[in-house]
């Protein structure tokens, strides 16, 4: 565990110097996240405006919704993100190998080792958003919806990282999936709107458990509210261990077919 | 000299046809938030609320074009540009008796050209699936005025986009423009939301704006009916941006010649 340890703070703290020569760049990815995270504010406000109650739920669970999506996806970036996505770049041309001589697990290697610190600078901005949404629309939470909620959003990345894992899998078939991978990754676009706009049960279904789009933003939030609270739950770490179980299965099946040479 | 552009329009056209598949998904990539947009629309709609003085077919097909207009008239920084004057490979071009200018304005909209009919294919369906009708509502006079607002905005887009690439004369890293743009643009061009049902203040501004004149004015012309009056006004200060792009963009044009060391 410690060299573990060691050996993810080494690797990290060596990405914070890298920050430090690009620190412009740096900077205006931030500016762009938080206008980003603004404007998809704005959006529902200025609907909210137009329409008030015909959106079905308040204005501050759109906020919280919009919040929470940002949130689990600044979660899965900052510590799973950019394994993953190297993950094709490793099977195209051969560099796994450099992983798989390593003293260390391989799922560590692949998907955990790699910490993006600007999404750490985003995970502050969503506390301070979060934080100015309750005061501001006097939300009423408690203690054990704030814990229910966290529990979600954890539930919620592992999902979506699992999701991820399985997309990029796909490399060690498809020589090039950039198109494919940006068509199933703009699925979880829809995961900032409410789930009522899914009015068809098949649609409904599809967004819970094939792509789960509404888990991302909508479990959180029922979460917070406390609606349906023990189901939630069972729904929600049944999805959590399927799509677990299927990344784990798909990395070994990967592993055994990696030839170790470029594609 | 316009042999030579048609025939770089037709070689640019083959080798995007090669990529057909990439560009019907990359369509599909944009639909996709569209299609959370409609769904969203629809629900308000079937509640019995409106959204400003939308109609919901009307909304659907506004909603519909804006996604089309905003990848035919986009704006950025084109890669080509940036890359040559970066790297030296302005010289290549500047020693040859063509135009720089019109020479990427062919291939761009070449390429674009090819994204269109594939794009148009899957709007149309998109179109049938959430209206429910085959044949859309549009106006023949608001197609015919949609196309020449085209005309002038097609220029106007490129103009911008040419604009901001020749920035790389000044700046070394110009990826900051993109990012910035990829994020104000859906917003303030009008294809998120109509920028009439924006607050007031906000929309005075941003109905003057370019970003307009690219996305919301083609789509409400197309969606709705604009009598010959107020259509002119819109033509006559699209061409002002036109007029003020040009002006711009040949100022950069020619001190970016002067500091280029063509050396990359």
């Amino acid at each position: 565990m410690k060299d573990y340890l060691q050996y993810y703070l080494k690797s990290n703290l060596l990405g914070i110097k890298r920050i430090a020569y690009f620190s412009k760049s740096f900077i205006l990815e931030i500016c762009a996240d938080i206008i980003n995270i603004i404007f998809a504010l704005l959006f529902y406000q200025i609907l909210y405006l137009n329409v008030g109650k015909g959106l079905g739920i308040p204005i501050s669970d759109l906020f919280i919704l919009v919040l929470s999506v940002k949130l689990t996806g600044d979660l899965y970036n900052l510590f799973f993100g950019a394994g993953v996505q190297s993950l094709p770049y490793h099977i195209q041309y051969g560099t796994l190998d450099g992983l798989l001589i390593k003293p260390f697990n391989i799922f560590f290697l692949m998907y955990l080792s790699k910490l993006n610190w600007k999404c750490l600078a985003n995970l502050i901005i969503d506390i301070f958003l979060f934080m100015i949404l309750i005061t501001k629309y006097t939300i009423d939470i408690s203690l054990v919806s704030i814990l229910s909620y966290l529990a979600m959003i954890c539930f919620a990345t592992l999902i979506f990282t699992a999701f991820n894992i399985l997309i990029y899998l796909g490399s060690i078939i498809f020589v090039r999936l950039d198109a494919f991978v940006s068509l199933i990754s703009s699925f979880f676009s829809l995961s900032t709107f409410p789930a009522a706009i899914f009015r068809n049960r098949i649609l409904r279904w599809v967004f819970t458990y094939l792509i789960p789009v509404i888990v991302i933003g909508n479990f959180p939030l029922m979460a917070i509210r406390g609606e349906q609270k023990g189901s939630l739950f069972l729904i929600v770490i049944i999805i959590t261990l399927l799509f677990s179980y299927l990344a784990y299965w798909g990395t070994i099946s990967m592993l055994k077919h990696y030839k170790s040479v470029s594609s | 000299m316009s042999s030579y552009y048609i025939g770089l329009g037709k070689q640019t056209l083959k080798e995007a046809m090669a990529y057909r598949t990439n560009f019907i998904l990359s369509f599909l990539v944009i639909l996709i938030p569209l299609a959370g947009e409609l769904l969203l629309a629809k629900f308000v709609y079937t509640k019995g609320y409106q959204i400003g003085t939308w109609q919901l077919n009307h909304l659907l097909l506004y909603y519909i074009s804006a996604t089309v207009a905003s990848e035919f008239f986009a704006i950025g920084t084109w890669w080509d540009i940036g890359n040559d004057i970066k790297y030296g490979g302005l010289n290549y071009h500047l020693i040859r008796p063509y135009s720089y200018f019109w020479h990427n304005f062919v291939v761009y909209y070449s390429l674009k050209l090819v994204f269109i009919v594939f794009a148009l294919i899957i709007a149309y369906f998109a179109m049938v699936i959430f209206s429910g009708n085959f044949i859309p509502d549009i106006q023949l006079l608001s197609l015919l005025q949609f196309f020449i607002l085209a005309l002038i905005v097609a220029p106007l887009a490129f103009l911008i986009t040419f604009c901001l690439s020749i920035l790389t004369f000044f700046f070394m890293d110009i990826d900051f423009i993109s990012k910035i743009l990829g994020v104000l643009l859906p917003f303030i061009s009008g294809n998120i939301l109509p920028l009439d049902i924006f607050p007031a203040t906000i929309r005075e501004i941003l109905i003057k704006l370019p970003s307009a004149y690219l996305v919301y004015y083609p789509s409400c012309i197309l969606s709705g009916n604009y009598s010959w009056k107020e259509f002119s006004w819109v033509l006559i200060e699209a061409l002002i941006w036109l007029l003020i792009f040009w002006i711009l963009t040949s100022i950069l044009w020619f001190r970016g010649r002067k500091i280029y060391e063509a050396t990359g």
